[in-house]
């Protein structure tokens, strides 16, 4: 129990001033138990308060603090930081927040605020009273890496990390390695070959002695956790045990496999997709030919499989209006003869792709829009496709074109051997069966899973640059990660207290990271806490019918005391600040304007 | 039900149109036009049937004999794709249709055709002056 308490409240330069009433606050939390020093300051955060704040601790001998300022959010870290120079434990600070929960959220009653405010801090006290000394919980991590996948993202990553110096095991399902990328003829923008661009990333990573690159192989068993995950892996029928620090998942994606009759696809060779389109105009050479007649006129067909309002694939596929654009380019430079119509329902060649745009309009590539509701008809004529639509850049008007091929441009799905990967790394995946990253922009290729984490179009649709953007991001991650070789993490994760454990398995059944194993000890079998895995979630505190386990920092009597600080009555009075607040109010009111105006 | 004709583009163009093509609808051409009404709307309507090749749709139109060429149209198109000089086009290619002689589409396509005819003309008017007396 603390007993010599340190509270600040911050003004943050009126950002809560101008709402909550600080001082008030500030000299009625003098009076609380325990509370030692309590002051309202301009900015908390600042540096010279923070240098007030390690000599009130040093001279004053507070034992713990408490800052009512912003989210945690935003400075927990600073705080943390300021408790460790003046000498006291870092997790004996509590963060209250008293900006977005109190002064931004209740601007308009500033009096509640406050009273808010008030009991926020209070019950910060409590908790911080309640708190104990916690050390970070220090793990040794092997310099290794697991990258599961050898397309352009995992090929580049692995190339990276070992020349950050770790050693690299590359596992790859296919005999091949290069994935999709390899399957490509000229890519968009620099012309170079996909099958040439993968070639080249396989020399390099054959001239790395640091990588070890296994293909026709597949992941079998993953134990262990961050720092030492533990890998069984099946190299063409041989097993092959792996002790890695981190596992980077770069597994791709599938191709949009059309339905039988989805536009006439499979009623005619005629209709074919577009990655078929891609290897028609690789292995032609001089004429576009199918069943021994020429191509002239080609119709593409864009979305399909994909933005559809009511089926599983909701969203755009980011690369394929580029990538059919770009093959009916190809088409009209390497066939004499062809004309392109695009059925399209939006152009999306964002970027520096919009070149492609302007250049297909001036190879007189014609665009007729239609809508999801609306999709154009595809008819079978004598083994030609006849395309019906609703053109809307005609007034809507039905139109046909005859056309020798029909292209359906696919998107991305998520692999369909997506979920045994999930399932073995325990990575969350989305409705859409993509894997699933913590936060989309903030924190875009760590999983949930400490250690594990994701690049290129595993997460979902990417182009070439971007997957590998998002696989070497996820580099930098491991690289920082296991640089030190010891990885140091947060200590408020669950405790078990083993006289009141009986074992029911409740707390391992809820548990999502599979943190709770049983544990025979004295005889008994109770429950134990990997703490590496364990992510302090608390969802295992309450099932407990004995209350036999409880988080770090989160006891039940802390939490007791919380609440009963937070529904103590208070006694704010009415500053003057907040009359001036009330009389502005009533006179910006719209009655109160002249006539004239 | 309207056909596409995948060769009408390269029909007009022999007419005098260009870049037509590079038109992405938006619409800028119809908005600034003086003559173009909610009822009649050109010129962005008719460089759609022509990018599609819907002959019949511009034979049955009066909108190119509507637009007088002013121009606006091309100033402001932001693709460059030259709306007054499709609708001037459209409107020589449909004199070459109402000609069943031929002889205007021969005029208007093959520029040798056309200096041939200015000759003839002029020849035949310094021939016509000098067999009347003037001199």
């Amino acid at each position: 129990m603390k007993q010599r308490i340190g509270v600040y409240i911050c003004h943050c330069g009126g950002n809560i001033s101008d709402y909550v009433d600080v001082e008030q606050l500030s000299k009625l939390i003098a009076n609380e138990d325990n509370v030692v020093i309590s002051k309202d300051v301009m900015f908390a955060c600042s540096d010279s308060n923070q240098k007030e704040m390690i000599q009130d601790i040093q001279e004053k001998q507070l034992d713990a603090i408490v800052v009512a300022s912003c989210s945690p959010k935003l400075h927990t870290h600073t705080f943390r930081n300021v408790a460790l120079r003046a000498g006291i434990n870092p997790y004996n600070y509590v963060q209250v927040n008293v900006r977005e929960q109190c002064s931004w959220a209740h601007s308009d009653t500033p009096l509640d605020a406050t009273v808010k405010a008030y009991g926020l801090i209070r019950a910060g006290i409590n908790r911080v009273a309640y708190s104990e000394a916690l050390e970070n919980i220090e793990i040794e991590a092997q310099k290794a890496v697991a990258v599961v996948g050898a397309g352009v993202a995992g090929m580049r990553a692995a190339i990276e990390l070992a020349r950050l110096g770790n050693s690299v095991y590359l596992i790859e399902k296919e005999e091949q390695v290069g994935g999709r990328v390899a399957q490509n003829g000229k890519l968009f923008m620099t012309g170079e070959d996909g099958k040439a661009l993968t070639q080249r990333l396989l020399n390099e990573i054959k001239s790395l002695s640091q990588i070890n690159l296994f293909t026709k192989a597949t992941l079998e068993k993953v134990s262990g956790s961050i720092g030492n995950f533990f890998l069984d892996v099946n190299v063409d029928g041989n097993l092959l045990k792996l002790n890695v620090g981190a596992v980077l998942v770069t597994t791709g994606f599938d191709f949009y496999q059309p339905a039988a009759n989805e536009y006439g696809f499979g009623q005619t060779q005629r209709v074919i997709t577009l990655q078929e389109f891609k290897q028609l105009i690789e292995n032609n050479t001089n004429e576009l030919i199918i069943d021994g007649r020429p191509v002239k006129n080609i119709a593409y067909i864009y979305c399909v499989g994909n933005r559809q309002s009511k089926g599983p694939n909701r969203y755009c596929s980011r690369f394929c209006c580029t990538a059919a654009i770009h093959s009916s380019i190809r088409a009209h430079e390497k066939f004499i003869g062809v004309k392109a119509f695009h059925f399209y329902r939006d152009i999306r060649t964002y970027g520096k792709q919009e070149i492609l745009y302007r250049q297909s309009s001036l190879n007189d590539d014609v665009y007729l829009k239609f809508e999801e509701k609306e999709p154009p008809v595809i008819e079978v004529d004598n083994g030609y496709p006849v395309v019906k639509v609703k053109d809307y850049l005609t007034s809507k008007k039905e139109i046909i074109l005859k056309a020798d091929l029909v292209v359906l441009v696919t998107g991305m799905v998520a692999r369909s051997d997506s979920g045994q990967v999930s399932e073995k790394l325990k990575i969350p995946i989305g409705n859409d069966k993509f894997f699933n990253e913590i936060h989309p922009k903030l924190r875009p290729v760590e999983t949930v899973i400490n250690g594990v984490y994701i690049g290129g179009a595993c997460q979902g649709p990417k182009n070439i640059s971007e997957s590998v953007q998002s696989a070497l991001a996820g580099v930098a991650k491991i690289n920082a990660l296991l640089k030190k070789g010891k990885i140091a993490l947060e200590p408020i994760v669950a405790r078990v207290n083993a006289e009141a454990c009986l074992w029911c398995g409740k707390c391992a059944e809820v548990c999502d990271y599979d943190a709770i194993k049983p544990l025979e000890m004295n005889g008994k079998m109770v429950a134990e806490v990997n703490v590496v895995t364990c992510k302090g979630c608390g969802i295992c505190a309450p099932v407990c019918p004995s209350d036999a386990i409880e988080i770090a920092e989160y006891s039940n009597q802390g939490i007791e005391s919380m609440i009963a600080g937070f529904a103590a009555k208070a006694e704010i009075k009415q500053s003057e600040t907040h009359h001036k607040e009330e009389i502005k109010h009533t006179q910006v009111g719209m009655k109160e304007y002249p006539e004239e105006w | 039900m309207p056909t596409i004709n995948p060769n009408f583009a390269n029909e007009i163009i022999k007419f005098g149109a260009k870049d037509f093509n590079l038109c992405f609808n938006c619409g800028n051409c119809t908005a600034i036009c003086s003559l173009s009404t909610n009822d009649e709307t050109f010129p962005r309507e008719l460089i759609r049937y022509s990018t599609l090749g819907l002959e019949d749709e511009l034979k049955s139109s009066l909108k190119p004999w509507l637009c007088y060429y002013c121009g606006e149209c091309s100033t402001h198109c932001p693709r460059q794709a030259n709306p007054g000089e499709l609708m001037m086009s459209l409107r020589r290619w449909l004199t070459a249709q109402y000609d069943w002689t031929g002889l205007s589409g021969l005029l208007y396509k093959n520029l040798w055709a056309y200096i041939l005819a200015m000759i003839t003309v002029l020849g035949a008017t310094i021939g016509l002056s000098y067999f009347s007396g003037y001199s």
